[in-house]
């Protein structure tokens, strides 16, 4: 048995193809992955390194811009004005496969969104037509289940003038764009034109601010109250609570499909803050760093997401092109006579492509990892020295074994290449979605895992469970496939099941 | 001769047209599901086509080659006095022309959606993608003999330029890429009769 895992990891390693995939992996690791580890060290004086040790202890205030009240008023007026335009061109967007996809709603769905929208700013249906959604009108009055926002009120702690449609994804001070604008790259990062976006100062990034801040937001409540009373005719006022707003958000991305602006994922993408800009450290991502990922633990989790896109196609030509090398060489006939089991057979094939792929994937973050160890040696701070084989065994490898399991079943099924095409759809339709990106949000069915930044320990410590029913799930669905690979391998050995796919055409011509 | 002539191009197109418009096409029905092709406008557009309608220059054009990439048929069509050359060269022609009308007549159906955007400018545009994706495909099958290596190494551009797609739909490809696709190109006729 030993031999033959070690004769198929030889083939493997003579045929050009898996060098082609070394070498591609390669490329992404670096294109993708590169120096960020040096550029941290480098950077650790600046406030936004995760390196950073503040002196006085003082850290950026954590970012939760949904906690906060002005947060949650700027996410409404946001939204609302989002929802408004949509309603007028019955035009709604949503991102349910990483792209974007406009839905058209049908007469009665609009009446439904229409119904809603009257709900939340009070208006009529002519007034709603009419409104410019340029406006940014927001009204707080502090009752118990409903406030009301008037544009007249401006969130403070951002100091964002401009329109409200704008919203801030930084921390330090804020990077401000157009809902819509920007777009995902091939490793998921989601990328900005300089026109789509700007930097507004934030006076309440530090700790020592926090308490004007807060302050401010006082305020800002009181001078709210009185603009209502001046609400021009053209203003909405928002007259639901925060609550009712979320679920009338869900049941509007409900009718609109996964991932649309309105959807809990992309709200808090937005709206939320999110740790995947250069913003400045807080004290609980700096210990995050320190106590919980050791260092190490969030390059290699980063490394993980730089590679993960690349995961999910670049096997398929591996294993693929092992079982066209048997029906090119015409040695189908010989290996379906000797005395070893379809099982062993699959099952030594399946082991040698996972275990050769899985060399380069565990190499390549090595020399990171040396850089890691130095400097934390040299800094005295402790790392985890088993973060990258953690994370590449936890993260990867399912992922890997699904992979390789998926088209090793397709190329037994058909004897053809055909595996390569349908991995090629497989890989646009199951790439993860722009709500996944930032990480922390598992779902059983995901094959790869997102978590497109050095941050966000916890995040993905308060989800854990569900990630690692994930990747078990993954990981069993993965050795079915094999499973059934062998079963059909079985009945081919026996002669039957000769279908493939030049065949099939070829006779529905003749037939035709 | 006249005879002689039309049997081989029907033959070459054939050939083209077996191996590559099934994927192509069941690609392009796929599009407007995960990529919403309703009301778009030119910059979304853009993304569409560049991101997605392009790529079908990769079955297209990877497929060219790999009838002869049996060793069997190669001894045999190497032996021929008709250069190989000219059939790859009318291969790839007509797998062009085939990217072009698959590409238009996706834009039509963009059209017919209600997105709105310079129509000549895009299809022309994506076109040229296609064909220098599918070309680098090709390329990589020619050199290695191999239909897998192809389209290993046209995926792994998709994974490099992905972000560039987009602008190259709006603006077009750079012109310095313009002399390397037909250079490349010249490379695979060079390296088919090599073969």
């Amino acid at each position: 048995m030993r031999q033959l895992l070690m004769l198929e990891c030889k083939k493997i390693a003579a045929g050009v193809i898996y060098w082609l995939f070394v070498i591609a992996i390669t490329v992404v690791f670096w294109l993708n992955y590169g120096n960020v580890d040096r550029e941290e060290i480098n950077n650790a004086s600046d406030t936004s390194s995760l390196f950073y040790c503040a002196q006085d202890g003082h850290y950026a205030v954590e970012q939760n811009n949904l906690s906060k009240k002005s947060g949650q008023n700027q996410a409404m007026i946001g939204l609302t004005k989002k929802l408004l335009d949509c309603y007028k061109n019955n035009s709604y967007e949503c991102y349910p496969f990483g792209y974007i996809k406009v839905k058209v709603f049908s007469k009665s769905e609009q009446n439904i969104v229409l119904k809603y929208l009257r709900e939340i700013t009070g208006m009529d249906k002519d007034k709603i037509l009419s409104s410019t959604g340029k406006t940014t009108s927001k009204e707080p009055e502090d009752t118990e289940n409903s406030e009301e926002l008037s544009g007249s009120e401006k969130p403070e702690d951002s100091k964002e003038t401009s329109d409200s449609s704008e919203i801030g994804i930084s921390g330090g001070g804020q990077y401000i764009s157009k809902p819509g604008t920007g777009h995902m790259n091939e490793a998921g990062q989601y990328e900005f034109q300089p026109d789509e976006w700007e930097y507004v100062e934030n006076s309440s990034d530090s700790a020592g601010e926090k308490e004007k801040a807060d302050s401010k937001e006082q305020d800002d409540a009181k001078t709210s109250n009185n603009s209502s009373k001046k609400k021009s005719s053209e203003d909405f006022l928002i007259q639901v609570s925060f609550q009712r707003f979320m679920e009338i958000m869900d049941k509007i991305s409900g009718m609109i499909g996964r991932n649309s602006y309105f959807s809990r994922a992309l709200i808090d993408l937005y709206y939320g803050g999110n740790d995947m800009e250069n913003s400045p450290v807080t004290l609980k991502q700096h210990e995050e760093f320190y106590n919980g990922d050791k260092i190490t633990g969030a390059f290699a989790r980063y490394y993980c997401d730089n590679i993960a896109l690349a995961v999910l196609i670049l096997p398929v030509f591996v294993i693929t092109a092992v079982m066209a090398g048997d029906r090119r060489n015409r040695v189908m006939d010989s290996i379906y006579a000797k005395p070893v089991s379809s099982f062993k057979l699959i099952f030594i094939r399946y082991f040698a492509s996972v275990g050769m792929m899985f060399v380069p994937i565990l190499l390549l973050p090595l020399k990171s990892f040396i850089i890691l160890a130095k400097y934390a040696n040299a800094a005295g701070d402790a790392v985890d020295i088993f973060a990258f084989p953690k994370y590449i065994i936890g993260w990867i490898l399912p992922s890997l074994l699904f992979v390789v399991a998926f088209s090793l079943f397709l190329s037994v099924l058909t004897r053809s290449s055909v595996s390569v095409l349908a991995m090629g759809i497989f890989w646009i339709i199951f790439k993860p979605s722009v709500g996944k990106i930032a990480g922390g949000n598992y779902e059983l069915f995901d094959i790869v895992i997102r978590h497109n930044t050095l941050k966000g320990f916890g995040r993905m410590m308060q989800h854990f469970d569900m990630l690692v029913i994930n990747r078990i799930f993954i990981t069993g669905i993965s050795f079915l496939f094999v499973l059934l690979s062998v079963w059909i391998y079985q009945i081919k050995r026996r002669g039957g099941l000769s279908f493939h796919v030049r065949e099939f055409i070829c006779y529905r011509k003749r037939e035709l | 001769m006249c005879g002689n002539l039309y049997v081989i191009v029907k033959e070459n197109c054939k050939i083209v047209f077996r191996q590559g418009v099934y994927a192509a096409v069941t690609f392009l029905f796929l599009i407007p599901y995960i990529y919403g092709v309703t009301n778009l406008n030119s910059e979304k557009a853009a993304d569409c086509l560049g991101k997605l309608t392009a790529f079908i220059g990769i079955p297209l054009f990877v497929f060219i080659l790999k009838p002869e990439q049996d060793s069997d048929i190669r001894d045999v069509i190497l032996i021929k006095k008709f250069p190989y050359r000219i059939s790859i060269l009318l291969r790839i022609v007509f797998a062009a022309v085939l990217s072009v009308f698959l590409i238009y007549l996706f834009v039509l159906y963009m059209l017919y959606q209600g997105c709105e955007f310079p129509v000549f400018t895009y299809t022309m545009h994506t076109a040229e993608i296609s064909t220098m994706i599918g070309g680098i495909g090709l390329l990589g099958s020619v050199f290695f003999r191999k239909t897998l290596a192809g389209f290993l190494l046209s995926v792994s551009f998709v994974f490099l330029f992905y972000d560039s797609f987009t602008v190259m739909v709006v603006r077009g490809i750079h012109g310095f890429v313009v002399p390397v696709k037909i250079l490349s190109y010249i490379t695979i006729l060079w390296l088919c009769d090599r073969n």
